[in-house]
């Protein structure tokens, strides 16, 4: 208890501080919310199209260019029929006078018509440029030899080459784990718990650790589901993880606690307190807190959500027991440098996961 | 220059505030001229500001009742315009404008008066409507005139007309009183004026953008034009002084600085260097508007050295709120200086009468957001410090720190390609996007987070600035994501859109054309006489006297050409078009010793010549234009294309008989296209080349020109090639590839002026300096009227369009047609659609509305010099442009293009039902926060007036 109240004493800097953190919680989202809304409407509709799946051989031609009205009737015959089907090849065409059309001439640097494109999900691995024939057959005759000669076929399969940043996959278990343990290393609220197994009040270490580990999984299941329904929306969520993660850690390289005091809750039964330890929590580690649930959204599985709650519940079963060597562990000066230079790299790797699309 | 009578009310209005001004003056010196006491002077000042507002408005009458012999109505306005734009027009000239503004600062100083008014502030203020009114009287636009009308300029004839200029103008006038009064020290009333003429100022701009992006059809609301940009200065330094006024010592420098801006705004319109706001070229009178530009910069370069000194004190006094503020006026102070750079020095140069430009368009992207973009990135970090006041810098730090965390993220994401907000433009623009988007989104939650906390501990004057500050924020989103689409055409497509079809213009929005009607307005008219001075009818008249001079120089040729070519026993075969004649397969090699035959079916022969030069005798060859079918005995090593002609040489001369002459080729070159089509069009559409398969191929057209045999006339045998007299090859020139002239002159219109020798005696006289022959009025105005149906997501509404063409901003030049811009909203994105009428399938390309306008007007005309005048005149406006390039080919062209113009104008039907509307189209993110967020910007300034001058009634009351 005495650990938590030490804290009172910066007590206006502690407020300005959740505001700011308020502020950059509501900017991120307004952020997410911009950026979801502009990658879903112009972004994910052009990878969603059917250029990006597979090898596809586009036709790009113009209305305004006669070779290409010339040629295009045994185009589309091609692609009625899809003679290389069984090879995974589609044929399409892509006219410059359609409302993506300029964009993907753009992309794929097409500033001849006609000219034939070879895309592997949607890459570039072969052009034809200024294509002539007379029929169909000819057509598909040059289509094949562009194909050998690109190896488009050869390499591995097809798969997503610019799928929407995903949360890290396998890698986000552990990491979740991990912001759990962090959260749950509250400078201020973990005191309070240690002071009260102290005090010779009956707390059971494996009931709090439960109580912990139920109270956080529910809410964060609740997150997760809640974040499988718009997850579509938040692709960006990640982004959101990962720089309030960096935001947490400056604040603790600089010694400022974001939270208020909320040490009314040192009243309140055992496992009740264990239960809502996280909110408990947020009086010093509310960025992180955000993070873990933001994390848990990004992922949106009930498995992640398990894994935070998880990482949470540990410390608490251990203050529980009333642990001398993790009283003394928070009693280290500099926990907070430390902790702070691990929360700055822990969001640069889950950018770096982002980035790379892990 | 005879004066108006209005004028010289003007002079009187004038008179009477210079006494004003000099008592004012003068009583501040403890002397007097006219013995007023100081209520006597405040009347005298009441008295000549209430003058200057009566002498507006009787100029105003005089656009109300059309009167022509007032200079600048008889340039703004035409017969039977309508009283909306009768009014409108006394502010679209260049006199007109300083006018309006001259009439609102006199009608503040009106409101001044209404309390106390000092001496000091007497001379002030009337000294700034002194000169704007001694510019009024010297820019010439209150001299008397001829009595014609020009008619207004078609861009402005909508309802656009209003609100831009009265927002700009008051908000001018506003800012310059805000200055003399903060100078005179009535500090409240500069206070609330300054943030009148702030709200109006940052509404003229956004009206301005909102104007570009409905009326000119390419989507963009800002692109650097040299006057956007002069409005925009103002705007700069007087945000900055409403960041230091109260608490920065000596901030007065920004007001002054302001106040120099908006007469230096007012300066630059009118040096011509703006394509879009171009009033007349740059006059002695308008270096007048320097001289209250000086005059306001000498208390603000007085005032620097110590206004810069308390910036840097406040810059390094540590105190967060402090530095934020000061360095939002630093950067704002910085951005005023680089676009007043930009401005200042090529008008410097362009007055010292050297070629100069301002950055603008892609230039000016190029030059502005590299040197502006520092500014964005400060503004939007100094947001949440001003916005949350935290007396420590560690929380800020870290949000700071967090936010260009994200920054750093989203670039990397857009290096990598995962979120490119813009696929048209470079990686560099897309970096600049995502890096200053997050600062963006942080300042607006900054803003509104201050919003709530400051409402809740009913802090008002705080909540109304968090207000602006979530406009800005929402406005800096807009433009970030909204910006390279509205900028680029790139992104536009063109679509047609036929009657009766459905056309998908992407986002779910279908449009299709239900039905449309023409009608010419016959109300409203214009006089070409008053066009005398223009590019068009200068060229026109150019035109007409060279069509005189072509005329007699091509008779001869046409004559003595076509004697000598008769007795050479060549006139039969001169231009044989439409002659029909099959030639069998016959054997010939080409130049890899491959065996053709070929089959022709020849459509045209004609004699030509190649080259030409000045000897003595020119080379002709005789020419066919066939389609034709080519079969190889094997597979050829030459490629059979457009690109390349094939040498034939032929195993057996190919003999044929055309009428009485006999044909032998020995020697050939075939082309892949049809060489008169070329020589018309200046360049050759390629031959369609099937291939059969079995190498057989049909090329349809190409052009076989014989380079050796022999040619057979009765008893005359000529060798290929023929040789020809400069006579003769003069006749064969003009016969082919001055067709379209020969087709002038014997165009109706021409030939009866030829007819009387009426023309060459109008050349003689538009030589002599004479005018070109004009009617006196034609209609103004003919409109396309449009009914579509807008299908969005099944549901669907009808809307009414309509495209205008107006016949002044032909003559002027400036073209006439103004397309019809429908933005249709998909939550916060625009469906920007821009629909022109369908142009005639020619190389001309002239507009269906044009060709209506003239085939209603044109038959009005008695007397064939007007008509023949006008159509000239009508058709170097419309191709002033491709006309201005080619100056070589000008006058030919202009007339060839004239004789067009007419065929195609007097059997006009409309090209809608084949042709269709042309309709561009692209799709524009977010651009309703532009608008939305520089409205909350003006609601929020305006919450904060109310706030300030509340708390200081409340502090009077107790």
């Amino acid at each position: 208890l005495a650990g938590g109240l030490r804290l009172g004493g910066g007590f206006r800097e502690s407020r300005e501080a959740v505001h700011m953190l308020a502020v950059f919680v509501l900017g991120i989202v307004v952020l997410s919310l911009v950026a979801g809304y502009f990658y879903i409407n112009y972004v994910r509709a052009e990878q969603e199209s059917p250029l990006m799946k597979g090898v596809v051989v586009a036709l790009f031609w113009s209305e305004t260019c006669p070779h290409c009205l010339h040629i295009l009737p045994y185009w589309r015959q091609l692609e009625a029929q899809q003679p290389l089907a069984a090879k995974g090849v589609r044929f399409v065409d892509v006219p410059l006078q359609s409302v993506e059309g300029p964009a993907l001439f753009h992309k794929y640097g097409v500033f001849e018509t006609p000219t034939i494109v070879v895309l592997r999900n949607g890459r570039l691995v072969a052009e034809l440029p200024g294509v002539t024939g007379d029929s169909a057959s000819e057509l598909l005759a040059k289509v094949e030899r562009l194909l050998s000669e690109s190896a488009a076929l050869s390499a591995a399969a097809p798969g997503a080459a610019t799928s929407p940043p995903s949360g890290g996959g396998l890698l986000a278990l552990p990491l979740l784990f991990a912001i759990g343990l962090a959260t749950a290393f509250s400078p201020c609220a973990l005191p309070v718990l240690l002071a009260y197994a102290a005090s010779g009040r009956r707390l059971n270490p494996w009931l709090c650790g439960l109580s912990g580990f139920v109270g956080a999984g529910v809410l964060a299941l609740v997150v997760a589901l809640a974040a499988g329904v718009v997850v579509r929306a938040l692709v960006f969520l990640p982004l959101l993880l990962s720089a309030l993660l960096f935001y947490a850690g400056v604040l603790s390289l600089l010694g400022v606690e974001a939270g208020a005091s909320l040490g009314r809750f040192a009243s309140m039964p055992g496992c009740l307190m264990c239960a809502v330890y996280p909110v408990l929590a947020a009086q010093c580690s509310l960025p992180v807190l955000i993070a873990g649930f933001a994390g848990v959204a990004a992922a949106a599985s009930p498995l992640a959500a398990l894994a935070f709650a998880a990482g949470l519940a540990v410390p608490l079963g251990l203050a529980a027991k009333g642990s001398t060597a993790l009283n003394r562990f928070l009693e280290r000066r500099g926990l907070g440098k430390v902790s702070g230079v691990l929360l700055i790299v822990a969001a640069v790797v889950i950018a770096a996961v982002y980035l790379v699309g892990v | 220059v005879p004066l108006h009578w209005v004028g010289y009310l003007v002079v009187l209005a004038e008179l009477a505030v210079l006494v004003t001004v000099i008592e004012a003056l003068a009583a501040r010196k403890g002397a007097s001229i006219i013995g007023l006491s100081s209520r006597g002077r405040r009347l005298l000042f009441i008295a000549s500001m209430g003058f200057v507002v009566f002498t507006w408005l009787v100029y105003l009458s005089r656009f109300i009742v059309l009167d022509f012999t007032l200079k600048e109505v008889a340039e703004e306005t035409s017969y039977g315009m309508p009283l909306f734009f009768r009014i409108g027009a006394s502010w679209a000239g260049g006199t007109g404008s300083i006018f309006l503004f001259s009439m609102i600062l006199a009608a503040i100083g009106l409101a001044l008066a209404a309390g106390r008014i000092d001496d000091r502030l007497i001379a002030y203020h009337g000294g700034i409507v002194l000169f704007g009114l001694l510019y009024v009287l010297l820019s010439g636009g209150l001299e008397r005139a001829s009595g014609l009308p020009s008619g207004l300029n078609p861009l402005l004839k909508s309802f656009w007309l209003y609100p831009h200029p009265l927002a700009t103008f008051t908000s001018y006038a506003f800012i310059a009183a805000a200055a003399v009064a903060y100078a005179a020290e009535r500090r409240r009333a500069s206070r609330i004026m300054a943030g009148v003429g702030w709200i109006l100022l940052s509404l003229g701009l956004l009206l301005g953008g909102v104007w570009s992006y409905v009326t000119f059809g390419w989507g963009g609301y800002w692109a650097w034009d040299p006057v956007e940009t002069s409005e925009l200065l103002p705007w700069l330094i007087l945000t900055a002084y409403l960041h230091g006024m109260g608490w920065l010592r000596d901030s007065d420098v920004m007001l002054y600085t302001s106040a120099m801006s908006v007469f230096f705004a007012t300066f630059m319109v009118r040096t011509g260097l703006s394509p879009l706001h171009s009033f007349a070229g740059s006059t002695f009178a308008d270096l007048l508007l320097l001289v209250p530009a000086a005059v306001f910069a000498y208390p603000a370069l007085k005032g620097l050295p110590r206004f810069f000194s308390s910036l840097w004190r406040s810059l390094t006094s540590r105190k967060p709120v402090r530095v934020a503020l000061a360095a939002t006026v630093l950067a704002l102070g910085y951005s005023h200086l680089v676009v007043f750079a930009s401005l200042a020095v090529p008008a410097a140069i362009h007055l010292a009468g050297m070629e100069a430009s301002i950055p603008q368009g892609r230039s000016g992207v190029a030059y502005y957001h590299p040197l502006l973009y520092p500014v964005l990135v400060v503004l939007m970090l100094a947001t949440p410090l001003c916005m949350l006041e935290p007396a420590t810098w560690a929380p800020y730090i870290a949000l700071a720190a967090g936010t260009l965390f994200a920054s750093v993220l989203m670039v990397a994401m857009t290096v990598r390609g995962l979120l490119v907000w813009s696929p048209l433009s470079t990686t560099m623009t897309n970096a600049m996007i995502s890096f200053a988007l997050p600062l963006a989104a942080v300042a607006a939650a900054a803003a509104i987070y201050s919003l709530f906390l400051n409402a809740y501990r009913r802090r008002i004057l705080n909540a109304c600035r968090a207000l602006i500050h979530i406009g800005l924020a929402v406005l800096v989103i807009g433009i970030l994501v909204s910006g390279p689409y509205a900028f680029k055409q790139e992104y536009m497509v063109e679509v047609n859109l036929k009657p009766g079809h459905a056309v998908d213009l992407g986002g779910g929005v279908k449009v299709e054309l239900l039905g449309y009607s023409y009608s010419l307005d016959t109300k409203s008219y214009i006089s070409p006489l008053s066009y005398r001075n223009t590019l068009p009818v200068a060229m026109a008249m150019q035109a007409l006297a060279a069509l005189s001079h072509i005329y007699s120089m091509e008779q001869r040729a046409l004559t003595v050409g076509y004697a000598k070519l008769k007795a050479h026993g060549l006139a039969g075969l001169v231009d044989l078009e439409g002659k029909r004649l099959h030639i069998p397969a016959k054997a010939f090699a080409i130049t890899d010793h491959t065996e053709l035959h070929i089959e022709m079916n020849i459509t045209r022969i004609g004699l030509e010549t190649f080259g030409g030069g000045h000897a003595a005798t020119v080379n002709a060859f005789p020419v066919m234009v066939a389609s034709m079918l080519i079969k190889a005995r094997g597979p050829l090593a030459v490629n059979i294309s457009a690109g390349t002609p094939l040498t034939l040489d032929f195993v057996n001369p190919l003999v044929f008989k055309v009428d009485d002459y006999t044909i032998e080729v020995s020697e050939a070159q075939l082309h892949f296209f049809n060489i008169y089509q070329a020589m018309a069009q200046g360049s050759p559409t390629p031959a369609r080349i099937r291939s059969l398969g079995n190498n057989t191929y049909l090329a349809s057209p190409v052009t076989l020109i014989v380079t050796n045999g022999w040619i057979k006339h009765g008893n005359k045998t000529l060798g290929v090639p023929i040789q020809l007299s400069t006579d003769e090859a003069m006749y064969l020139s003009v016969k082919s590839s001055e067709a379209a002239l020969q087709r002038l002159f014997s165009n109706p219109l021409v030939a009866e002026l030829l007819k009387t020798g009426r023309l060459q005696r109008i050349a003689d006289e538009v030589m002599r300096g004479r005018n070109l022959p004009l009617p006196e009025k034609i209609p103004e105005t003919a409109v396309l009227h449009l009914k579509l149906r807008i299908i969005e997501h099944g549901r669907s509404h009808d809307v009414d369009a309509s495209i205008r063409f107006d016949a002044n901003g032909e003559l002027a030049g400036i073209h006439g047609l103004v397309v019809k811009v429908l933005p249709i909203s998909i939550g916060p994105d625009n469906i920007y659609v821009a629909i022109y009428p369908p142009t005639y399938p020619n190389q001309y390309g002239w507009h269906d509305l044009l060709l209506y306008y003239l085939n209603k007007t044109l038959p009005g005309i008695r007397d064939p010099a007007k008509r023949l005048g006008i159509l000239l005149a009508f058709t170097a406006g419309y191709l002033v442009d491709v006309l201005k390039q080619n100056q070589q080919g000008a006058l030919q062209l202009l007339l060839q293009a004239a004789e067009n113009l007419y065929n195609v104008t007097s059997h006009y039907h409309s090209i809608i039902t084949s042709e269709g509307l042309r309709i561009a189209v692209k799709r524009i993110p977010m651009i309703d926060l532009v608008w939305a967020g520089a409205l909350v910007m003006m609601l929020g300034e305006a919450a904060t007036l109310i706030a300030v001058s509340a708390s200081w009634r409340r502090r009077r009351g107790s």
